[in-house]
C-alpha cells in the first residue's frame, strides 16, 4: 500500500490539525526576527530551488516551525509525464527541510518542454485519470513520500469530462494512495463560476473523497469580476481575506470530517503578517469550537 | 475524441499567442470559454512578466511598467520557460531587446538587461565547488564558481546604481557615449558583487572561465596588449580580488 509505505519512510516534524500560514519571501525577515509566528508554515518550493539566499532564510525559519512544501510546478496532469529535473530539485528540498506535508495540484503546466506558470485545467476523463495516477505514482516513488493533491479553481467547464472533479479525486486516492488537500475557496469559486450551489458542491467532494485521505485544507480570498453580459466571474487570486461564504463552507467541512491542518494562503497584494495571523486565528477558533462541541457531545452521551 | 496531449498542446499555444483554437475544440458557453482563456492568459503572461521584472530590475525601472510589460509579453510569447523554477528565466531577453522595435531609441537597454541578469543570477547562486586554476607546478588559485565576466558599451554600473537608489536625476549627468566596459560579477558574502576590469584582465578571465589553461589564457591576452601593462592589470584586478583564493605560493616569494 503506497500510503503507509511512504508515511513510514520519513521522520519529519509533523503538522498537527491546527492553523498555519503561507510564507512568502517578503515576510522572511520578519519571521526570522520574531522567531515563531504560526503553528506551521507552508511555502512554494519553486521559490527556493534556485535562490540560495531565500533557501538559507528558510533553514533558519524551519528551526522554529513545522513546514509544508506546496508545489506549483510538478504538473501532475501533463500528458508527457513529469520533469525529472524538477523532481530532483524537489527531492533535494525535501532532504534539506524534512517537511511534514508535500502537496501539488490537480492541474498541468507543462507540455512538450514548455512550462506555463499557471494551474491549467484537466478534462476529467479516464485517459486523464490514468495520466495523473501514473504521474502521482512516479512522484511518490521518486520522493519516497506521500503526496497531497489539491482541487484547483476552475473557469472552464470542459464538456468532454466523463467524471466530476470530486469523483476524479476520489478515484485518484483509490488508485495511488495519495492524500487530498481540500481547497475550500476553490470549491466555492468553481461552483459559483459554473452556476452550482457551493454547499452542494462541497457535499459532493466530502461524499466522493474518503475523509481519512483529506490531510490538509486551504483557505484564501478571491475577487469578483462583472462580465459584459452581467454575469460574475470569480477569480482565485489569493489577494484578500477569506470570504464569509468560504468560512461557512469551512465550518461545514470541519463539522463533517473534524479538524485538519488548515492554511491561510495569500499570494497577491501581500499584507502585514498580522493580517495572516488574524485569519489563521479565525480558522483555529472554528477548529477549537468543533473540538468543544465534540467534548460536550461525548459528555452528554 | 480529443486526446489529453492534443488538448494541452492547443491550450498552451492559445495562451502564448492569443489564439482561440481551444474554444473551437470545446463546445459550450462561448462567453465563459473566452473569459476562461483570458483569465489563464493573464495569469501566464503576468507571471512571466513578473519573473522577468525580478531578474531585470534596472530595465524595468528605466522603461516603466507599461513598456516593460509589453516587452515582456512579446518576449514570453516566443520564449516560454522550460522549467517551473522561474528565478533564472530570461536568458535571451537582452538579445530580444536589441531587436525589439519599440526599444530602438534605447540602445543601452540590452547591455543593462545583461548586467541585471548577471547580477541577479549571482545573487541567487548557491555555494558550489570553486573553479581550480593551476598557474604553475606549485601555485594554483580557486575562482568562485558563480564568477562571470560581462562586457558592455554603456555605463550599466551607474545605471544600476541609479535604479537601486531610485535617483532619476543622476541619469541626466551620465556619460552615455559608447565605450568598452568590462566587469567581473560573482556572489559575494552579502549578495552579488562586481568589479570593473581592464580589457587585458577581462580577456584573461574570460578565457579561463571558458576552460582554457592559465598559459593559454595569458597567451591570448598578450597577443593584443602591452605585456607589462597587461600583467600588472591581471595581478592587480584578478589575483587580489575577493573571488580568488591563492592555494599555495612558490617558496621564497
Amino acid at each position: 500500500m503506497v500510503r503507509s509505505l511512504h508515511r513510514a519512510a520519513f521522520n519529519a516534524w509533523p503538522i498537527s490539525a491546527r492553523a498555519g500560514i503561507g510564507l512568502r519571501i517578503p515576510h522572511h525577515a520578519r519571521v526570522i526576527q520574531e522567531r515563531h509566528v504560526a503553528d506551521w508554515l507552508e511555502v512554494h518550493p519553486e521559490n527556493y530551488m534556485s535562490a540560495e539566499p531565500a533557501a538559507h532564510d528558510l533553514e533558519m525559519i524551519r528551526k522554529e516551525h513545522a513546514l509544508s512544501l506546496h508545489g506549483v510546478g510538478l504538473s501532475l496532469g501533463s500528458a508527457d509525464g513529469l520533469c525529472a529535473a524538477h523532481l530532483e530539485r524537489l527531492s533535494h528540498l525535501i532532504q534539506r527541510y524534512a517537511p511534514g506535508l508535500i502537496s501539488d495540484h490537480l492541474s498541468w503546466s507543462s507540455i512538450e518542454g514548455v512550462h506555463l506558470p499557471d494551474l491549467l485545467p484537466l478534462p476529467y476523463t479516464e485517459e486523464a485519470l490514468q495520466v495523473v495516477a501514473r504521474n502521482v505514482d512516479h512522484a511518490q516513488t521518486a520522493l519516497k513520500r506521500n503526496l497531497l493533491v489539491e482541487n484547483p479553481s476552475s473557469y472552464f467547464q470542459l464538456s468532454i469530462c466523463s467524471l466530476s472533479e470530486a469523483e476524479f479525486l476520489g478515484e485518484l486516492v483509490r488508485r495511488t494512495g495519495c492524500g487530498i488537500l481540500l481547497d475550500i475557496n476553490n470549491i466555492y469559486v468553481s461552483a459559483k463560476n459554473h452556476g452550482a450551489d457551493p454547499l452542494s458542491s462541497l457535499r459532493a467532494y466530502l461524499d466522493a473523497i474518503p475523509a481519512t485521505s483529506i490531510d490538509e485544507i486551504h483557505l484564501a480570498g478571491h475577487t469578483v469580476e462583472r462580465l459584459e453580459d452581467g454575469r460574475d466571474l470569480r477569480i482565485d487570486d489569493h489577494g484578500s481575506r477569506v470570504s464569509q461564504y468560504v468560512w461557512q463552507l469551512y465550518e461545514a467541512t470541519i463539522g463533517t470530517i473534524g479538524a485538519r491542518p488548515t492554511l491561510i494562503e495569500w499570494d497577491t497584494d501581500i499584507p502585514d503578517l498580522r493580517v495572516l495571523q488574524a485569519e489563521a486565528s479565525k480558522a483555529q477558533a472554528i477548529m477549537d469550537e468543533h473540538w468543544h462541541q465534540e467534548q460536550l457531545y461525548a459528555l452528554a452521551s | 475524441m480529443l486526446s489529453l496531449a492534443e488538448f494541452q498542446f492547443t491550450l498552451a499555444a492559445d495562451l502564448l499567442d492569443g489564439g482561440m483554437r481551444t474554444a473551437r475544440l470545446l463546445p459550450g458557453d462561448p462567453v465563459m470559454v473566452k473569459e476562461a482563456l483570458r483569465v489563464h492568459r493573464n495569469t501566464v503572461l503576468s507571471g512571466l512578466a513578473n519573473a522577468l521584472r525580478l531578474g531585470h530590475p534596472t530595465v524595468a525601472w528605466l522603461t516603466g511598467e507599461d513598456f516593460f510589460d509589453q516587452a515582456a509579453h512579446a518576449f514570453s510569447a516566443n520564449n516560454p520557460p522550460h522549467t517551473a523554477c522561474l528565478t533564472d528565466y530570461g536568458d535571451g531577453f537582452a538579445a530580444f531587446l536589441e531587436s525589439y522595435a519599440p526599444a530602438s531609441g534605447l540602445p543601452y537597454l540590452a547591455d543593462v538587461a545583461r548586467f541585471d541578469h548577471a547580477i541577479e543570477r549571482c545573487a541567487n547562486a548557491g555555494f558550489t565547488a570553486p573553479i581550480l586554476l593551476a598557474l604553475d607546478r606549485e601555485t594554483a588559485v580557486e575562482l568562485d564558481a558563480s564568477l562571470v565576466t560581462l562586457s558592455a558599451e554603456y555605463p550599466v554600473e551607474q545605471l544600476r546604481d541609479a535604479c537601486d537608489s531610485r535617483d532619476a536625476d543622476s541619469l541626466e549627468h551620465l556619460d552615455m557615449s559608447p565605450q568598452a566596459r568590462n566587469y567581473a560579477i560573482w556572489r559575494g558574502k552579502e549578495g552579488a558583487a562586481m568589479r570593473p576590469l581592464s580589457m587585458p584582465s577581462a580577456t584573461f578571465l574570460g578565457a579561463v572561465l571558458r576552460g582554457e589553461t592559465a598559459d593559454a589564457a595569458l597567451a591570448a591576452t598578450l597577443a593584443h596588449a602591452d605585456p607589462v601593462d597587461a600583467l600588472a592589470s591581471i595581478r592587480n584586478e584578478i589575483f587580489t580580488a575577493p573571488f580568488v583564493r591563492i592555494l599555495s605560493q612558490p617558496h621564497g616569494e
